[in-house]
């Protein structure tokens, strides 16, 4: 896009000299990008060597490279089998929920223009879980069970959307009314599971239980294409809408005078964090926290310009969950669900970064 | 371009705000709507920019009814400063001003585009702030800016709501000279609501006066801004002089401010 004034039909050297800052501003958020990848990849690279079952660096990284170079050799030994069958989808599904849930609360607080949006604050986690208790406790089967969970999580997440809906087009609703109803919308879907979990025998009540607190356990290679497909194309989506939700941080009128229909656009991008939401939801239960702070963190680093943003926090999410997941693994002997982790390690990391700010970014 | 309104009504529900109204916008100059508190001004600038629709009545852009057009094609002809820029997560000013842009273009801003947000920002004189965050600057600054964005979407029409409040008396000359001299300089309709009859006076080249639900007097300051037109409106009385050839008004503190003061207060003391 920038080159030294490359395209630039003026002589005058102010319009030059902006225009090169800009492109400088351009380029360093570009080279913050590429900082997060590299982490991304840092953090990647050791979190397969963290586990339970001990294995040295060497050994792990010999048994994914000989798996990738001989990809139909069976896995015989235990170590293979922990390094491939485990290690690697809980680091891949990680990863990919980071960056839905990171992708849905960045384009929730920009849409709202409110700080304290994200899937779950809105009620659309709260849906979803709410769908795939309901799928869990009767036992549902839509083709197979995990069918069942991940259809009825996106139905239900689209209820909470739904009302966010509705209000914003019907009642003129402010930011603020949005939140409150996601809020009470959460709070009657939160009601409804407890209830089903209170009437469901232990052993779907202990398999409900553990997946409200949001795990990596139960990651597979078999859920793994549906998520990161669905993930993947609700991110690019996400990105291409940035500059729309641009304009909408300045206020609907505004928005609508450069051409944008906001009703329209804002029932295009909820189905679409609705669709983010749920297909990390209904595979990795409810992962509090990385949809709120993970955008915020980048907010501090790339401002507030969503074309930077939504990238970014792409990374940022997916860098949270497996710093998270690697202190999950490491700190008890039994790997702790990364939902209780996210909370108790983001929440005053991002208080130590809210206290630290040196310019105001909300 | 012309922008023509004809007999153009509005209400909420048996609400009538205005009717009648019939208008002829032609000439790239400054035009002021005026009109006291609750007149419809700013309800009757969004129904030209799509942001109401009239109850009654047609707009009509070069002869093309403003009903056919969708909202990015208005947007390439029209475009609108609001009261205030309500930004929660602010952008650099430039990128604010980029935004401008949208209805030209498609997924990314080409050097072109940039360079014509740049020299919009320059015309305004905020070129030291190009890079800056947008919300650390003080609200007469805001409004620069929101006009610089305002023309870099190459409007043929330009709506601006009340640009000069919140401002000191300065930035409010600032701000209506260079809307008059932009209007001038860029070929363009400029139509601003304003409150400060003095400020309209001295920069306005037409005076819109919406009262009792339909335009009340429309021509020069002079022949809009009269004694009898502002004691009926806005019920004070006042004394028009002369200054550099324009009207100056000079509000007195009469008998309809004491009958107002003594009836309100009297309510407060039973």
């Amino acid at each position: 896009m920038f080159g030294k004034n490359k395209g630039l039909s003026s002589n005058d050297e102010v319009v030059k000299d902006i225009y090169g800052k800009y492109a400088g501003a351009h380029y360093k958020k570009f080279l913050i990008l590429l900082g997060l990848l590299a982490a991304l990849i840092i953090a990647s690279f050791y979190g397969l060597t963290v586990g339970s079952y001990e294995l040295s660096i060497a050994e792990v990284y010999k048994i994914v490279i000989d798996h990738i170079t001989n990809w139909s050799e069976t896995l015989d030994t235990v170590s293979q089998r922990v390094v491939w069958n485990q290690r690697m989808p809980r680091l891949m599904t990680g990863i990919v929920a980071g960056i839905g849930l990171a992708v849905a609360g960045a384009a929730m607080q920009s849409m709202m223009k409110n700080p304290l949006a994200d899937p779950y604050t809105t009620g659309i986690s709260s849906g979803a879980s709410f769908g795939a208790i309901i799928a869990i406790t009767l036992g549902l089967v839509i083709g197979s069970a995990s069918n069942a969970t991940v259809i009825f999580a996106f139905f239900f997440s689209l209820i909470p959307a739904a009302v966010i809906v509705l209000l914003s087009t019907f009642k003129r609703a402010t930011s603020s009314m949005m939140i409150l109803a996601g809020i009470s919308v959460m709070y009657i879907f939160n009601a409804m599971t407890q209830y089903l979990m209170l009437v469901a025998d232990n052993e779907t009540m202990a398999a409900a239980y553990e997946w409200t607190i949001g795990t990596l356990s139960k990651s597979s290679w078999d859920s793994l294409p549906v998520m990161t497909v669905v993930i993947t194309a609700g991110s690019l989506v996400m990105l291409y809408l940035s500059r729309f939700l641009n304009a909408m941080n300045s206020g609907d009128n505004y928005a609508k005078t450069v051409g944008i229909n906001v009703e329209r656009m804002r029932i295009i991008i909820l189905v679409t964090i609705s669709i983010l939401a749920a297909a990390v939801v209904s595979f990795t239960g409810i992962i509090g926290f990385v949809g709120l702070v993970a955008p915020h963190i980048t907010r501090m680093l790339l401002g507030s310009d969503n074309r930077f943003l939504i990238p970014g926090s792409a990374l940022m999410g997916a860098v949270v969950m497996v710093v998270c997941d690697i202190l999950a693994k490491s700190f008890t002997t039994t790997a702790l669900p990364i939902g209780i982790i996210t909370a108790l390690v983001g929440g005053p990391v991002f208080l130590f970064l809210i206290i630290r700010q040196k310019k105001e970014v909300w | 371009m012309e922008v023509r309104l004809e007999n153009v009504a509005f209400s909420y529900g048996e609400e009538n705000i205005f009717e009648n109204v019939n208008l002829t916008l032609d000439k790239p100059e400054l035009i002021c709507i005026l009109g006291p508190n609750g007149a419809g001004k700013s309800t009757l600038m969004h129904c030209m920019n799509k942001l109401k629709t009239p109850t009654e009545g047609d707009i009509f852009i070069d002869g093309k009814n403003l009903k056919e057009f969708s909202l990015k094609e208005l947007a390439k002809f029209v475009s609108f400063v609001p009261h205030t820029e309500d930004t929660t997560f602010s952008m650099s000013v430039l990128d604010t001003v980029l935004m401008g842009r949208m209805p030209h273009v498609g997924m990314s801003m080409s050097p072109i585009d940039i360079q014509i947000a740049i020299e919009n920002i320059k015309l305004l004189g905020m070129e030291r702030f190009s890079m800056h965050g947008f919300d650390e600057l003080s609200a007469g600054q805001h409004q620069k800016i929101m006009i610089a964005r305002s023309l870099t979407q190459e409007p043929k029409l330009m709506l601006l709501d009340e640009p000069t409040a919140n401002l000191d008396v300065k930035y409010q000359m600032l701000v209506m000279r260079l809307l008059r001299d932009v209007a001038r300089l860029k070929n363009i309709t400029v139509v601003t609501i304003c409150h400060d009859l003095n400020v309209t006076a001295k920069y306005a080249d037409r005076v819109i006066m919406l009262f009792d639900h339909h335009i009340y007097s429309d021509g020069t300051p002079e022949e809009v801004l009269t004694k009898d037109n502002i004691t009926l409106l806005y019920g004070v009385q006042c004394d028009i002089l002369e200054m550099q050839g324009r009207p100056l008004i000079a509000l007195l503190d009469g008998d309809e401010l004491d009958s107002h003061l003594e009836e309100n207060l009297s309510v407060h003391d039973d």
